[in-house]
Protein backbone atom coordinates (compact mmCIF):
# COMPACT_ATOMS: atom_id res chain seq x y z
CA UNK A 1 0.00 0.00 0.00
CA UNK A 2 1.01 3.53 -0.96
CA UNK A 3 2.52 5.02 2.32
CA UNK A 4 2.83 8.64 2.53
CA UNK A 5 5.90 8.66 4.25
CA UNK A 6 7.44 6.75 1.88
CA UNK A 7 9.95 8.87 -0.64
CA UNK A 8 8.34 9.68 -4.19
CA UNK A 9 8.99 11.80 -6.98
CA UNK A 10 7.65 14.78 -4.67
CA UNK A 11 10.34 14.63 -2.12
CA UNK A 12 12.85 14.00 -4.98
CA UNK A 13 11.96 17.00 -6.71
CA UNK A 14 12.83 18.59 -3.58
CA UNK A 15 15.81 17.39 -2.66
CA UNK A 16 17.47 17.78 -5.82
CA UNK A 17 16.44 21.68 -5.91
CA UNK A 18 17.86 21.78 -2.26
CA UNK A 19 21.20 20.37 -3.63
CA UNK A 20 21.30 21.79 -7.38
CA UNK A 21 20.47 25.46 -6.27
CA UNK A 22 23.71 26.90 -4.76
CA UNK A 23 25.40 25.19 -7.80
CA UNK A 24 23.32 27.09 -10.37
CA UNK A 25 22.86 30.15 -8.39
CA UNK A 26 26.18 30.90 -7.18
CA UNK A 27 25.49 34.99 -6.40
CA UNK A 28 26.04 35.04 -2.67
CA UNK A 29 23.74 37.81 -2.55
CA UNK A 30 20.67 35.94 -4.21
CA UNK A 31 22.26 32.71 -1.54
CA UNK A 32 21.96 34.77 1.21
CA UNK A 33 18.50 35.88 0.47
CA UNK A 34 17.55 31.98 0.28
CA UNK A 35 19.44 31.59 3.36
CA UNK A 36 16.74 34.10 5.13
CA UNK A 37 14.15 32.21 3.27
CA UNK A 38 14.43 29.44 4.75
CA UNK A 39 15.24 30.83 8.37
CA UNK A 40 11.86 32.91 7.58
CA UNK A 41 10.51 29.47 7.45
CA UNK A 42 11.33 28.07 10.49
CA UNK A 43 10.02 31.21 11.92
CA UNK A 44 6.87 31.15 9.85
CA UNK A 45 6.11 27.50 10.65
CA UNK A 46 6.29 28.15 14.38
CA UNK A 47 4.16 30.94 14.17
CA UNK A 48 1.38 29.09 12.18
CA UNK A 49 0.91 25.87 14.74
CA UNK A 50 0.25 28.45 17.37
CA UNK A 51 -1.82 30.54 15.60
CA UNK A 52 -2.83 28.74 12.07
CA UNK A 53 -3.30 25.43 14.09
CA UNK A 54 -4.44 26.42 17.40
CA UNK A 55 -6.04 29.78 17.11
CA UNK A 56 -3.68 32.02 19.61
CA UNK A 57 -2.81 34.68 17.38
CA UNK A 58 0.88 36.01 18.64
CA UNK A 59 2.60 39.04 17.43
CA UNK A 60 6.20 38.32 19.68
CA UNK A 61 7.18 35.39 18.34
CA UNK A 62 10.26 37.86 17.66
CA UNK A 63 10.93 37.49 21.47
CA UNK A 64 11.12 33.50 21.05
CA UNK A 65 13.68 34.37 17.65
CA UNK A 66 15.23 36.49 20.04
CA UNK A 67 16.17 34.31 23.03
CA UNK A 68 16.77 31.48 20.71
CA UNK A 69 19.35 33.43 19.34
CA UNK A 70 21.35 34.84 22.13
CA UNK A 71 20.82 32.30 24.10
CA UNK A 72 23.04 30.05 21.71
CA UNK A 73 25.11 33.01 20.88
CA UNK A 74 26.25 33.98 24.73
CA UNK A 75 26.85 30.23 25.53
CA UNK A 76 28.92 30.02 22.35
CA UNK A 77 30.67 33.09 23.10
CA UNK A 78 31.47 32.07 26.79
CA UNK A 79 32.05 28.21 26.67
CA UNK A 80 33.15 28.08 23.07
CA UNK A 81 30.98 25.58 22.84
CA UNK A 82 29.64 24.10 18.97
CA UNK A 83 26.49 24.91 17.64
CA UNK A 84 25.31 21.12 18.24
CA UNK A 85 25.45 21.79 22.32
CA UNK A 86 24.24 25.20 21.59
CA UNK A 87 21.22 24.78 19.72
CA UNK A 88 19.10 22.19 21.75
CA UNK A 89 19.83 24.47 25.15
CA UNK A 90 18.53 27.26 23.47
CA UNK A 91 15.57 25.61 21.83
CA UNK A 92 15.00 24.12 25.72
CA UNK A 93 15.41 27.62 27.29
CA UNK A 94 13.23 29.22 24.16
CA UNK A 95 10.58 26.33 25.37
CA UNK A 96 10.66 27.43 29.21
CA UNK A 97 10.26 30.82 28.07
CA UNK A 98 7.26 29.34 25.93
CA UNK A 99 5.19 27.97 28.48
CA UNK A 100 6.35 31.31 30.96
CA UNK A 101 4.01 33.78 28.50
CA UNK A 102 1.67 30.52 27.66
CA UNK A 103 0.47 30.97 31.55
CA UNK A 104 -0.82 34.47 30.97
CA UNK A 105 -2.12 33.66 27.66
CA UNK A 106 -4.56 31.15 28.94
CA UNK A 107 -6.61 33.35 30.46
CA UNK A 108 -7.13 35.92 27.78
CA UNK A 109 -8.31 35.25 24.00
CA UNK A 110 -8.79 37.53 20.70
CA UNK A 111 -6.81 40.93 20.94
CA UNK A 112 -6.16 40.98 24.39
CA UNK A 113 -4.08 37.83 23.30
CA UNK A 114 -2.82 39.78 20.53
CA UNK A 115 -1.86 42.97 23.05
CA UNK A 116 -0.69 40.28 25.68
CA UNK A 117 2.38 38.51 23.07
CA UNK A 118 3.24 42.07 21.69
CA UNK A 119 3.58 43.31 25.35
CA UNK A 120 5.93 40.54 25.84
CA UNK A 121 7.80 40.62 22.34
CA UNK A 122 8.70 44.28 23.50
CA UNK A 123 9.97 43.59 27.35
CA UNK A 124 12.09 40.92 25.90
CA UNK A 125 13.64 43.17 23.23
CA UNK A 126 14.02 45.90 25.96
CA UNK A 127 15.99 43.33 28.17
CA UNK A 128 18.24 42.18 25.37
CA UNK A 129 18.54 45.93 25.16
CA UNK A 130 18.76 46.91 28.58
CA UNK A 131 20.91 44.22 30.19
CA UNK A 132 23.83 45.11 29.12
CA UNK A 133 26.19 42.60 31.52
CA UNK A 134 24.64 39.70 29.64
CA UNK A 135 23.61 40.43 26.25
CA UNK A 136 26.40 43.42 25.70
CA UNK A 137 23.14 45.59 25.41
CA UNK A 138 22.92 47.29 21.98
CA UNK A 139 26.45 46.55 21.37
CA UNK A 140 25.41 43.05 20.29
CA UNK A 141 27.40 40.33 20.61
CA UNK A 142 30.06 39.87 17.95
CA UNK A 143 32.52 36.82 17.19
CA UNK A 144 29.77 33.73 16.53
CA UNK A 145 32.24 31.30 14.72
CA UNK A 146 31.24 29.58 11.59
CA UNK A 147 29.72 26.17 12.72
CA UNK A 148 31.09 22.32 11.48
CA UNK A 149 29.08 19.63 10.77
CA UNK A 150 31.14 16.28 10.02
CA UNK A 151 33.81 18.10 9.75
CA UNK A 152 33.15 20.79 6.97
CA UNK A 153 33.28 23.94 7.84
CA UNK A 154 30.25 26.29 6.63
CA UNK A 155 31.76 29.71 6.16
CA UNK A 156 29.76 30.37 2.41
CA UNK A 157 26.04 31.36 2.12
CA UNK A 158 26.10 28.37 -0.14
CA UNK A 159 27.33 25.79 2.73
CA UNK A 160 24.46 27.88 4.99
CA UNK A 161 21.82 27.16 2.27
CA UNK A 162 22.62 23.04 2.72
CA UNK A 163 22.26 23.32 6.36
CA UNK A 164 19.64 25.28 6.33
CA UNK A 165 17.64 23.85 3.75
CA UNK A 166 18.01 20.50 6.03
CA UNK A 167 16.58 22.03 9.09
CA UNK A 168 13.57 23.50 7.08
CA UNK A 169 12.73 20.11 5.55
CA UNK A 170 13.09 18.72 8.96
CA UNK A 171 11.18 21.38 10.44
CA UNK A 172 8.24 20.42 7.52
CA UNK A 173 8.49 16.95 8.02
CA UNK A 174 8.26 17.77 12.06
CA UNK A 175 5.02 19.56 10.92
CA UNK A 176 3.51 17.11 9.02
CA UNK A 177 3.72 14.93 12.05
CA UNK A 178 2.06 17.10 14.66
CA UNK A 179 -1.01 18.31 12.35
CA UNK A 180 -1.26 14.78 10.95
CA UNK A 181 -1.93 13.57 14.66
CA UNK A 182 -3.75 13.17 17.52
CA UNK A 183 -2.15 16.37 18.48
CA UNK A 184 -2.86 18.05 15.53
CA UNK A 185 -6.60 17.73 15.53
CA UNK A 186 -6.76 18.92 19.52
CA UNK A 187 -4.67 21.92 17.90
CA UNK A 188 -7.31 22.41 15.34
CA UNK A 189 -10.65 21.78 17.93
CA UNK A 190 -9.45 24.32 20.11
CA UNK A 191 -8.90 27.25 17.20
CA UNK A 192 -12.64 25.91 15.39
CA UNK A 193 -14.23 26.29 19.12
CA UNK A 194 -12.75 26.06 22.27
CA UNK A 195 -15.21 25.07 24.50
CA UNK A 196 -16.74 22.22 22.11
CA UNK A 197 -12.91 21.10 22.00
CA UNK A 198 -13.29 21.16 25.81
CA UNK A 199 -16.36 19.54 26.32
CA UNK A 200 -14.92 16.56 24.11
CA UNK A 201 -12.41 15.93 26.35
CA UNK A 202 -9.55 18.16 25.54
CA UNK A 203 -7.26 20.04 27.97
CA UNK A 204 -7.43 23.20 26.85
CA UNK A 205 -4.34 24.59 28.76
CA UNK A 206 -2.11 21.54 28.10
CA UNK A 207 -2.41 22.01 24.61
CA UNK A 208 -2.32 25.73 24.19
CA UNK A 209 0.98 25.22 26.64
CA UNK A 210 2.30 22.71 24.00
CA UNK A 211 1.44 24.88 21.11
CA UNK A 212 3.42 27.55 22.37
CA UNK A 213 6.30 25.45 23.12
CA UNK A 214 6.12 24.03 19.83
CA UNK A 215 6.07 27.67 18.21
CA UNK A 216 8.91 28.55 20.51
CA UNK A 217 11.35 26.16 19.53
CA UNK A 218 10.58 26.68 15.64
CA UNK A 219 11.94 30.16 16.55
CA UNK A 220 14.68 29.47 18.59
CA UNK A 221 16.07 26.74 15.72
CA UNK A 222 15.83 29.95 13.31
CA UNK A 223 17.10 32.29 15.55
CA UNK A 224 20.10 30.11 16.25
CA UNK A 225 20.95 29.40 12.41
CA UNK A 226 20.60 32.95 12.07
CA UNK A 227 23.84 34.09 14.90
CA UNK A 228 25.80 31.62 13.51
CA UNK A 229 25.25 32.24 9.59
CA UNK A 230 25.06 36.32 10.36
CA UNK A 231 28.13 35.94 13.07
CA UNK A 232 26.76 38.93 14.82
CA UNK A 233 23.24 39.67 16.68
CA UNK A 234 21.67 42.81 18.46
CA UNK A 235 18.48 43.14 19.92
CA UNK A 236 17.68 45.38 16.71
CA UNK A 237 17.15 42.23 14.36
CA UNK A 238 14.24 40.93 16.81
CA UNK A 239 12.03 44.18 16.76
CA UNK A 240 8.16 43.88 16.60
CA UNK A 241 8.50 44.34 12.97
CA UNK A 242 10.01 41.02 13.20
CA UNK A 243 6.93 39.14 14.34
CA UNK A 244 4.70 41.51 12.10
CA UNK A 245 6.60 39.96 9.04
CA UNK A 246 6.80 36.62 10.18
CA UNK A 247 2.48 37.20 10.79
CA UNK A 248 2.29 38.56 7.20
CA UNK A 249 4.68 35.18 5.56
CA UNK A 250 2.17 32.45 7.59
CA UNK A 251 -0.85 34.42 6.06
CA UNK A 252 -0.12 35.09 2.74
CA UNK A 253 1.61 31.71 2.31
CA UNK A 254 -1.65 29.93 3.33
CA UNK A 255 -2.97 30.24 7.20
CA UNK A 256 -3.36 26.78 8.77
CA UNK A 257 -1.61 24.89 5.94
CA UNK A 258 1.65 22.75 6.13
CA UNK A 259 3.51 24.14 3.44
CA UNK A 260 1.83 27.76 3.44
CA UNK A 261 4.63 28.91 5.74
CA UNK A 262 7.11 28.19 3.25
CA UNK A 263 4.98 29.94 0.47
CA UNK A 264 4.60 33.07 2.50
CA UNK A 265 8.35 33.30 3.90
CA UNK A 266 9.50 32.84 -0.43
CA UNK A 267 6.53 35.45 -1.31
CA UNK A 268 7.23 37.87 0.87
CA UNK A 269 11.33 37.39 1.27
CA UNK A 270 11.37 37.76 -2.87
CA UNK A 271 8.99 40.49 -3.93
CA UNK A 272 10.99 43.04 -2.43
CA UNK A 273 13.76 42.13 -4.32
CA UNK A 274 11.38 41.96 -7.59
CA UNK A 275 10.68 45.93 -6.70
CA UNK A 276 14.25 46.95 -6.38
CA UNK A 277 14.19 48.66 -9.51
CA UNK A 278 11.58 50.94 -8.51
CA UNK A 279 13.76 52.04 -5.63
CA UNK A 280 11.91 54.03 -3.23
CA UNK A 281 8.57 53.10 -4.49
CA UNK A 282 9.73 49.38 -3.78
CA UNK A 283 8.00 48.69 -0.38
CA UNK A 284 4.93 50.66 -1.37
CA UNK A 285 4.09 48.19 -4.42
CA UNK A 286 5.09 45.42 -1.41
CA UNK A 287 2.60 46.63 0.66
CA UNK A 288 -0.30 46.56 -2.24
CA UNK A 289 0.65 43.23 -3.48
CA UNK A 290 0.47 42.44 0.18
CA UNK A 291 -3.07 43.89 0.67
CA UNK A 292 -4.38 42.73 -2.52
CA UNK A 293 -3.52 39.28 -1.74
CA UNK A 294 -5.08 39.23 1.71
CA UNK A 295 -7.94 40.57 -0.13
CA UNK A 296 -8.15 37.81 -2.95
CA UNK A 297 -7.12 35.16 -1.36
CA UNK A 298 -8.13 35.68 2.48
CA UNK A 299 -6.55 32.63 3.89
CA UNK A 300 -3.29 33.12 1.94
CA UNK A 301 -2.22 31.54 -1.45
CA UNK A 302 -2.46 27.84 -0.79
CA UNK A 303 -5.98 28.16 1.02
CA UNK A 304 -6.48 30.05 -2.37
CA UNK A 305 -5.38 26.99 -4.44
CA UNK A 306 -6.66 24.28 -2.03
CA UNK A 307 -8.59 22.57 -4.96
CA UNK A 308 -5.19 22.75 -7.39
CA UNK A 309 -3.84 21.03 -4.39
CA UNK A 310 -6.06 18.72 -3.83
CA UNK A 311 -5.23 17.26 -6.95
CA UNK A 312 -1.60 17.25 -6.30
CA UNK A 313 -1.90 15.71 -2.81
CA UNK A 314 -0.11 18.72 -1.21
CA UNK A 315 -3.24 18.91 1.42
CA UNK A 316 -4.12 16.34 4.38
CA UNK A 317 -5.91 14.22 3.99
CA UNK A 318 -6.73 10.25 5.34
CA UNK A 319 -7.02 7.70 2.98
CA UNK A 320 -9.76 5.51 3.18
CA UNK A 321 -11.81 2.91 1.83
CA UNK A 322 -14.40 3.57 -0.60
CA UNK A 323 -16.11 0.08 0.25
CA UNK A 324 -17.32 -0.45 3.57
CA UNK A 325 -17.93 -3.50 3.81
CA UNK A 326 -14.15 -4.34 4.13
CA UNK A 327 -13.93 -2.28 7.42
CA UNK A 328 -16.26 -4.04 8.79
CA UNK A 329 -15.51 -7.30 7.75
CA UNK A 330 -11.64 -7.11 8.35
CA UNK A 331 -9.19 -6.51 11.21
CA UNK A 332 -6.57 -4.55 9.58
CA UNK A 333 -5.70 -1.67 10.67
CA UNK A 334 -5.00 1.01 7.65
CA UNK B 1 -26.62 2.64 42.58
CA UNK B 2 -27.82 4.58 40.14
CA UNK B 3 -25.84 6.59 37.31
CA UNK B 4 -26.11 9.94 37.75
CA UNK B 5 -27.87 11.29 41.03
CA UNK B 6 -28.23 14.99 41.15
CA UNK B 7 -28.53 16.19 44.72
CA UNK B 8 -30.55 19.58 45.52
CA UNK B 9 -28.75 21.27 43.22
CA UNK B 10 -28.74 24.91 42.71
CA UNK B 11 -27.59 27.75 40.43
CA UNK B 12 -28.51 31.76 40.73
CA UNK B 13 -26.97 34.44 38.47
CA UNK B 14 -26.81 37.42 40.15
CA UNK B 15 -30.87 38.30 40.68
CA UNK B 16 -31.59 34.72 38.80
CA UNK B 17 -32.08 31.10 40.17
CA UNK B 18 -31.58 29.30 37.00
CA UNK B 19 -32.26 26.24 38.53
CA UNK B 20 -33.66 25.66 41.76
CA UNK B 21 -32.86 22.67 44.63
CA UNK B 22 -33.05 19.84 41.87
CA UNK B 23 -33.08 16.40 42.35
CA UNK B 24 -33.13 13.97 40.23
CA UNK B 25 -31.91 10.45 39.33
CA UNK B 26 -30.68 8.68 36.21
CA UNK B 27 -30.16 5.05 36.34
CA UNK B 28 -27.99 2.79 33.94
CA UNK B 29 -29.32 2.07 30.20
CA UNK B 30 -31.86 4.40 30.43
CA UNK B 31 -33.37 7.02 28.65
CA UNK B 32 -34.27 10.21 30.18
CA UNK B 33 -36.07 13.50 29.14
CA UNK B 34 -36.04 16.94 30.76
CA UNK B 35 -38.60 18.71 29.31
CA UNK B 36 -39.94 22.39 30.09
CA UNK B 37 -41.03 25.87 28.91
CA UNK B 38 -38.47 27.82 27.08
CA UNK B 39 -35.97 29.15 29.86
CA UNK B 40 -37.13 26.72 32.28
CA UNK B 41 -33.36 25.73 33.04
CA UNK B 42 -32.84 22.87 31.18
CA UNK B 43 -30.19 23.57 29.32
CA UNK B 44 -28.12 25.54 32.49
CA UNK B 45 -28.80 21.20 34.00
CA UNK B 46 -26.85 20.36 30.88
CA UNK B 47 -23.69 22.75 31.95
CA UNK B 48 -23.58 22.00 35.28
CA UNK B 49 -23.23 18.03 34.88
CA UNK B 50 -21.06 19.24 31.93
CA UNK B 51 -18.48 21.14 34.03
CA UNK B 52 -19.25 24.55 32.56
CA UNK B 53 -21.27 26.15 35.15
CA UNK B 54 -20.05 25.51 38.83
CA UNK B 55 -23.19 24.53 41.31
CA UNK B 56 -23.97 27.29 43.89
CA UNK B 57 -25.15 24.40 46.53
CA UNK B 58 -25.98 20.83 46.35
CA UNK B 59 -23.88 17.74 44.10
CA UNK B 60 -24.04 15.75 41.34
CA UNK B 61 -22.70 12.09 41.76
CA UNK B 62 -21.74 10.15 39.03
CA UNK B 63 -21.31 6.69 39.09
CA UNK B 64 -20.56 7.15 43.01
CA UNK B 65 -17.76 9.84 42.88
CA UNK B 66 -19.32 13.79 42.91
CA UNK B 67 -18.07 15.60 39.87
CA UNK B 68 -18.54 18.98 40.72
CA UNK B 69 -15.13 20.09 41.24
CA UNK B 70 -13.92 18.85 37.88
CA UNK B 71 -13.34 20.35 34.79
CA UNK B 72 -14.93 19.46 31.23
CA UNK B 73 -12.53 17.48 30.26
CA UNK B 74 -12.17 15.48 33.25
CA UNK B 75 -15.61 15.30 33.45
CA UNK B 76 -15.35 13.64 29.48
CA UNK B 77 -13.33 11.31 30.94
CA UNK B 78 -15.28 10.08 33.43
CA UNK B 79 -17.93 9.58 31.05
CA UNK B 80 -20.49 12.26 30.17
CA UNK B 81 -20.33 13.48 27.06
CA UNK B 82 -23.00 15.96 25.17
CA UNK B 83 -24.33 17.32 21.65
CA UNK B 84 -25.21 21.42 21.77
CA UNK B 85 -28.43 22.98 20.79
CA UNK B 86 -26.81 24.91 18.53
CA UNK B 87 -24.42 22.71 16.70
CA UNK B 88 -21.08 23.15 17.40
CA UNK B 89 -18.59 21.22 15.16
CA UNK B 90 -15.53 21.77 14.31
CA UNK B 91 -16.16 22.92 11.09
CA UNK B 92 -12.92 23.21 8.95
CA UNK B 93 -12.41 19.58 9.91
CA UNK B 94 -13.91 16.50 7.69
CA UNK B 95 -16.76 14.18 9.08
CA UNK B 96 -14.20 11.56 9.82
CA UNK B 97 -11.29 14.55 11.72
CA UNK B 98 -14.41 15.05 13.80
CA UNK B 99 -14.87 11.79 14.90
CA UNK B 100 -11.53 11.29 15.17
CA UNK B 101 -11.43 14.31 17.79
CA UNK B 102 -13.52 12.27 19.82
CA UNK B 103 -11.99 9.44 20.59
CA UNK B 104 -9.11 12.54 21.74
CA UNK B 105 -9.50 11.64 25.37
CA UNK B 106 -9.72 7.67 24.80
CA UNK B 107 -6.13 7.96 23.33
CA UNK B 108 -2.89 9.17 24.57
CA UNK B 109 0.29 9.62 22.26
CA UNK B 110 2.30 13.18 22.94
CA UNK B 111 4.41 14.88 21.35
CA UNK B 112 7.49 12.90 22.72
CA UNK B 113 5.81 9.92 21.11
CA UNK B 114 5.07 11.27 17.82
CA UNK B 115 8.74 11.97 17.30
CA UNK B 116 11.07 9.08 19.22
CA UNK B 117 8.26 6.13 19.27
CA UNK B 118 6.69 5.80 15.68
CA UNK B 119 5.10 2.13 15.80
CA UNK B 120 3.33 3.42 18.79
CA UNK B 121 1.72 6.44 17.50
CA UNK B 122 1.17 4.62 14.21
CA UNK B 123 -0.60 1.77 15.76
CA UNK B 124 -2.70 4.30 17.97
CA UNK B 125 -3.83 6.49 14.64
CA UNK B 126 -4.21 3.72 13.09
CA UNK B 127 -6.77 1.89 15.38
CA UNK B 128 -8.68 5.87 15.50
CA UNK B 129 -8.81 5.53 11.86
CA UNK B 130 -10.50 2.15 12.20
CA UNK B 131 -12.94 2.76 15.06
CA UNK B 132 -13.74 6.35 13.75
CA UNK B 133 -14.87 4.58 10.34
CA UNK B 134 -16.47 2.02 12.11
CA UNK B 135 -18.43 4.84 13.85
CA UNK B 136 -19.16 6.38 10.72
CA UNK B 137 -20.88 3.40 9.07
CA UNK B 138 -22.63 2.80 12.27
CA UNK B 139 -23.95 5.74 12.80
CA UNK B 140 -25.11 6.05 8.50
CA UNK B 141 -22.92 9.05 7.47
CA UNK B 142 -19.76 6.90 6.10
CA UNK B 143 -20.01 8.43 2.75
CA UNK B 144 -19.76 11.47 4.58
CA UNK B 145 -16.52 11.02 5.76
CA UNK B 146 -14.50 13.29 3.60
CA UNK B 147 -16.65 16.50 3.10
CA UNK B 148 -15.33 19.22 5.26
CA UNK B 149 -18.32 18.93 8.18
CA UNK B 150 -19.73 22.58 7.40
CA UNK B 151 -21.19 21.04 4.12
CA UNK B 152 -23.17 18.78 5.54
CA UNK B 153 -26.83 18.78 5.49
CA UNK B 154 -28.71 20.30 9.02
CA UNK B 155 -29.93 16.70 10.15
CA UNK B 156 -26.33 14.99 9.37
CA UNK B 157 -24.81 17.39 10.78
CA UNK B 158 -26.84 17.04 14.24
CA UNK B 159 -26.02 12.76 13.81
CA UNK B 160 -22.30 13.53 13.29
CA UNK B 161 -22.26 15.40 16.57
CA UNK B 162 -23.90 12.64 18.03
CA UNK B 163 -21.39 10.14 16.52
CA UNK B 164 -18.57 12.09 17.50
CA UNK B 165 -19.70 12.43 21.14
CA UNK B 166 -20.21 8.78 21.38
CA UNK B 167 -16.13 8.70 20.11
CA UNK B 168 -15.63 9.61 23.67
CA UNK B 169 -17.28 6.37 25.28
CA UNK B 170 -19.52 8.09 27.22
CA UNK B 171 -21.63 6.43 30.03
CA UNK B 172 -24.02 9.18 29.84
CA UNK B 173 -24.59 11.25 26.86
CA UNK B 174 -26.60 14.27 26.53
CA UNK B 175 -28.80 15.40 24.14
CA UNK B 176 -29.52 18.94 23.56
CA UNK B 177 -32.34 19.25 21.21
CA UNK B 178 -31.20 17.30 18.97
CA UNK B 179 -34.01 17.17 17.14
CA UNK B 180 -33.93 21.00 16.83
CA UNK B 181 -34.93 21.94 13.01
CA UNK B 182 -35.58 18.76 11.82
CA UNK B 183 -38.19 17.52 9.36
CA UNK B 184 -40.42 14.72 10.57
CA UNK B 185 -38.42 11.82 8.22
CA UNK B 186 -35.02 13.11 10.18
CA UNK B 187 -36.68 12.88 13.41
CA UNK B 188 -37.65 9.41 12.83
CA UNK B 189 -34.07 8.58 11.61
CA UNK B 190 -32.83 10.35 15.09
CA UNK B 191 -35.21 8.03 17.12
CA UNK B 192 -33.86 5.01 15.39
CA UNK B 193 -30.23 5.97 15.90
CA UNK B 194 -31.15 6.65 19.46
CA UNK B 195 -32.99 3.32 19.89
CA UNK B 196 -29.69 1.51 17.96
CA UNK B 197 -27.31 3.46 20.27
CA UNK B 198 -29.42 2.59 23.49
CA UNK B 199 -29.33 -0.74 22.53
CA UNK B 200 -25.56 -1.20 21.68
CA UNK B 201 -24.21 0.66 24.21
CA UNK B 202 -23.69 0.57 27.23
CA UNK B 203 -25.00 3.73 28.56
CA UNK B 204 -27.61 6.12 29.59
CA UNK B 205 -29.26 9.04 27.40
CA UNK B 206 -30.48 12.02 28.69
CA UNK B 207 -32.58 14.38 26.63
CA UNK B 208 -33.33 17.83 26.39
CA UNK B 209 -36.50 18.27 24.04
CA UNK B 210 -39.34 20.16 22.94
CA UNK B 211 -40.71 18.07 20.65
CA UNK B 212 -43.17 16.11 22.49
CA UNK B 213 -43.94 13.52 20.37
CA UNK B 214 -40.16 12.56 20.69
CA UNK B 215 -40.16 12.62 23.76
CA UNK B 216 -42.83 10.76 24.76
CA UNK B 217 -41.69 8.21 21.83
CA UNK B 218 -38.29 7.29 23.30
CA UNK B 219 -38.29 8.56 27.05
CA UNK B 220 -38.80 5.89 29.97
CA UNK B 221 -38.62 8.76 32.33
CA UNK B 222 -39.18 12.42 32.24
CA UNK B 223 -38.47 15.07 34.27
CA UNK B 224 -40.56 18.53 33.90
CA UNK B 225 -39.22 21.61 34.68
CA UNK B 226 -40.29 25.48 35.02
CA UNK B 227 -38.57 28.66 35.79
CA UNK B 228 -35.99 26.48 37.53
CA UNK B 229 -37.58 23.94 39.73
CA UNK B 230 -39.06 20.48 39.59
CA UNK B 231 -42.66 20.52 38.84
CA UNK B 232 -43.26 16.86 37.55
CA UNK B 233 -41.56 13.12 36.85
CA UNK B 234 -42.24 9.76 36.44
CA UNK B 235 -43.45 8.10 33.10
CA UNK B 236 -44.54 9.63 29.92
CA UNK B 237 -48.36 9.15 30.66
CA UNK B 238 -48.01 9.86 34.14
CA UNK B 239 -46.27 13.21 33.06
CA UNK B 240 -48.66 13.91 30.10
CA UNK B 241 -51.93 13.95 32.46
CA UNK B 242 -49.92 16.09 35.21
CA UNK B 243 -52.33 19.09 35.89
CA UNK B 244 -49.19 21.24 36.79
CA UNK B 245 -47.07 20.30 33.24
CA UNK B 246 -50.51 21.10 31.56
CA UNK B 247 -50.60 24.83 33.52
CA UNK B 248 -46.86 25.29 32.78
CA UNK B 249 -46.90 24.76 28.89
CA UNK B 250 -50.13 25.88 28.41
CA UNK B 251 -51.21 28.32 31.49
CA UNK B 252 -54.11 28.62 33.12
CA UNK B 253 -57.90 28.74 31.27
CA UNK B 254 -60.09 30.95 31.47
CA UNK B 255 -62.86 28.66 33.14
CA UNK B 256 -59.92 26.27 34.88
CA UNK B 257 -61.45 25.97 38.71
CA UNK B 258 -58.21 23.73 40.18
Amino acid sequence: MKNKNTINYRHLLTISVCILLPIVVQNKYYLHLFNMIGIYSLLAIGFNILAGYTGQISLGQAAFYGIGSYAAAILHVKFNLSIWIVLPIAVIITCIFGVIIAIPALKVKGKYLVLLTIAFGEITRLILLNWVGLTKGPAGILGIKAPTVFGFEIDSPMRFFYLISGFVILGIIIEKKIVNSRIGRAFIAIREDEDAAELIGINLKSYKIKSFMISAAYSAAAGVLYAFMVGYISPDSFRYDESVSILSMSIVGGFGTIYGPIVGSIALNVLPEIFRPLSEFRMVFYGVILIVTTMIYPGGLLKGFEAMLNKFQLKRKLKTPKNKDNILKSNKLY
Amino acid sequence: MSLLKIDDMTKTFGGLTAVKNLNMEINNHSISAVIGPNGAGKTTVFNLITGVYKLDSGDIIFNGESIVNLSPDEIVKKGITRTFQNIRLFKDMTVLENVMTGFHCRTECEILDLLFKKNKTKKEEAEILEKSLKLLEYIGIYEYRNEKSKNLPYGHQRILEIARALAAQPKLLLLDEPAAGMNSSEKDDLIKIIRKIQNDYDLSILLVEHDMGLVMNIAESIVVLNYGAKIASGTPIEVQTNDAVIEAYLGKGEDSNA
